[in-house]
């Protein structure tokens, strides 16, 4: 190890460590690990207020006024929102898919084919989630935020109220119900545009004739299952975070943007997982029931 | 009183409650676009704030950025090998893949990323600015808030935007040729063949077009909806609300714009290009 040795070698190792060191940016070794803490805290904390939700989900007292409620809150008030992305999002599909088939098979008639199995599959519950993250997962934190700031939270133990029975478990079951309702609404409104942008190609019967060649029952069992699933991420991620946010205004803030983005990010793994997982799963229970 | 009049009170009622404001509100959001662009070009530059504002936005964001273009690689590559299976296309799997994720789904993905992690932060800061009335102490010292606070964010939001598609499209390139490879077993040489074919360069302009249109809409909206704010911490809350909202509106009537224009220009540019 001569060139160890070298002192123009040292120097550029020595100058590239403080620069390394100056710039900060959480490439050190340290760094590495205190994010990686950061990382498994919020991991396990996500996920033991997922079983205590599940726990909680079946014990008496049931608040039906608040699930309706808040279901109130979190589907009506998101449908208009939902509505128009996923009718946008049918359009832009249609458009370029006309595009890349008309260039790779010189003919349109399987558009309407792909573009169901593609928007059942997968474009429609993920949009849908994500939407709903911006829309509610914001508010579900703020609201926790600022009663955890002002110690409604206490007040509710000591009460001997379990505040995850009190507040998560409402917003858990509204929200999963929802999801399942609008991403079912949203894809109808994407069949919808989809059908009115490859109008003059395609008349109804021929679009829903093209549809079904390629759309099969699995994949609106895979639009409902996927809805069911992405639709538990919301609430936990943004009920985490209104849980353990920093005191002040400026901890509402933040707890916030974090868990809109986490949420996102979460759904966008989750769905990867399940895609990757989903036709496997489904041939083999398949096989069993047949 | 005619039928007529009495009709048109009639329509006037939902008119005013839903157009009026609807136009209006899109009026003051390009007002405020026009006059953040004015000060741009105006002399005391704020560079310091600037490149402050370009480090909370776009080097603190290129880890989710990059993950999540990873993932939304994988994901892309696996839905269009069962698609493209189903009528035996299965080798045009690679072009259509990075073509798909060049055009359409790497801006969306960045610009919705983006809008939930520093838009909404942008708004409830100025909001909170806003609120507490720091925004009015800035323009007693003479000092122009539009020049100080929203100039800097714009063109930092703006300019990260762009700088971030391209890393995230980078990820998600990589990350669907690694599902591919690995997980659905497609052999690389066959992916890349038809990337050369399907993927020119007018997908990445068109992408490019994308990223930095979006970086425009959801830099307005966000400093728009901030400076707004009046009120309370409720308040604050709701604009952070009303930010996401309008920004994935804003962002999917672009692209849908965008897309409809390239569809009717399809014909001119594969002359052109081809």
């Amino acid at each position: 190890m001569s060139w160890l040795q070298n002192r123009s070698v040292r120097l550029i190792g020595r100058t590239l460590a403080q620069i390394l060191y100056l710039a900060r940016l959480g490439i050190t070794i340290e760094g590495i690990g205190n994010n990686l803490l950061r990382f498994f805290e919020v991991a396990g904390g996500g996920i033991t207020l997922f079983f205590q939700t599940l726990l909680q989900l079946p014990r008496p007292p049931y608040r039906l006024r608040e699930i309706l409620r808040q279901a109130l809150n979190v589907g009506w008030q998101s449908l208009p929102l939902i509505a128009v992305v996923l009718g946008f999002l049918g359009m832009i599909t249609v458009l370029e898919l006309n595009f890349q088939l008309s260039r790779v098979i010189h003919s349109i008639e399987y558009v309407p084919g792909v573009y169901g199995v593609v928007m059942f599959r997968e474009f429609g519950p993920t949009v849908v989630a994500c939407m709903i993250a911006a829309k509610v997962g914001a508010g579900f934190t703020a609201e926790l935020a600022s009663m955890k700031n002002t110690e409604q939270i206490d007040a509710l133990e000591l009460l001997s109220v379990n505040p995850v029975h009190y507040l998560v478990v409402p917003r858990f079951v509204a929200t999963v119900a929802m999801q399942v309702a609008l991403s079912v609404i949203g894809v109808t409104m994407a069949f919808v545009t989809g059908f009115l942008v490859s109008q003059p190609r395609f008349n109804f019967q021929s679009y829903l004739t093209a549809m079904s060649h390629f759309v099969r029952v699995e994949d609106f069992i895979n639009l409902l299952s996927k809805a069911l699933l992405l639709g538990a991420v919301v609430p936990i991620v943004s009920c985490y975070y209104g849980f353990h946010s920093a005191s002040g205004a400026k901890g509402v803030g933040d707890a916030t943007t974090k868990a809109v983005v986490t949420s996102i990010l979460v759904i966008i793994i989750l769905d990867f997982t399940i895609s990757v997982f989903a036709d496997k799963l489904l041939g083999i229970v398949i096989q069993w029931t047949a | 009183m005619t039928a007529l009049t009495r009709r048109v009170r009639r329509i006037r009622g939902p008119l005013e409650i839903w157009l009026v404001p609807f136009f209006s509100e899109i009026g003051a959001l390009v007002m405020f676009l026009g006059r953040a662009v004015r000060h741009i070009f105006k002399a005391p530059f704020e560079a310091g704030e600037l490149l402050f504002q370009m480090y909370q936005v776009g080097v603190r964001s290129i880890p989710i950025v990059l993950i999540a273009g990873f993932f939304v690689g994988g994901i892309v590559v696996i839905q269009f090998e069962y698609a493209l299976g189903l009528f035996g296309a299965e080798a045009y799997l690679g072009g259509i893949t990075t073509s798909g994720l060049l055009r359409e789904v790497g801006p969306v993905l960045v610009a919705i990323m983006i809008a939930g992690r520093v838009g909404a932060y942008i708004t409830a800061e100025l909001a909170t600015m806003k609120v507490t009335e720091q925004v009015d102490a800035v323009r007693c010292l003479g000092v122009n808030p539009i020049q100080f606070l929203v100039v800097p964010r714009f063109l930092a939001v703006t300019a990260m935007i762009f700088v971030l598609t391209i890393l995230g499209l980078i990820f998600a390139l990589i990350g669907g040729a690694l599902v591919a490879s690995l997980i659905l077993d497609v052999n690389l040489s066959f992916y890349f063949a038809n990337i050369r074919k399907l993927a020119a360069v007018w997908a990445l302009f068109n992408g490019m077009l994308k990223s930095i249109l979006f970086g425009i809409l959801v830099a307005t909206i966000s400093c728009y909806q901030g400076m707004k704010t009046e009120g309370g911490a409720e308040a604050v809350g709701q604009a952070v609300n009303v930010c996401l909202v309008r920004c994935s509106i804003a962002i999917f009537l672009a692209d849908y714009i965008i897309a409809s224009l390239a569809a009717l220009t399809f014909g001119l540019a594969e002359e052109i290009i081809f």
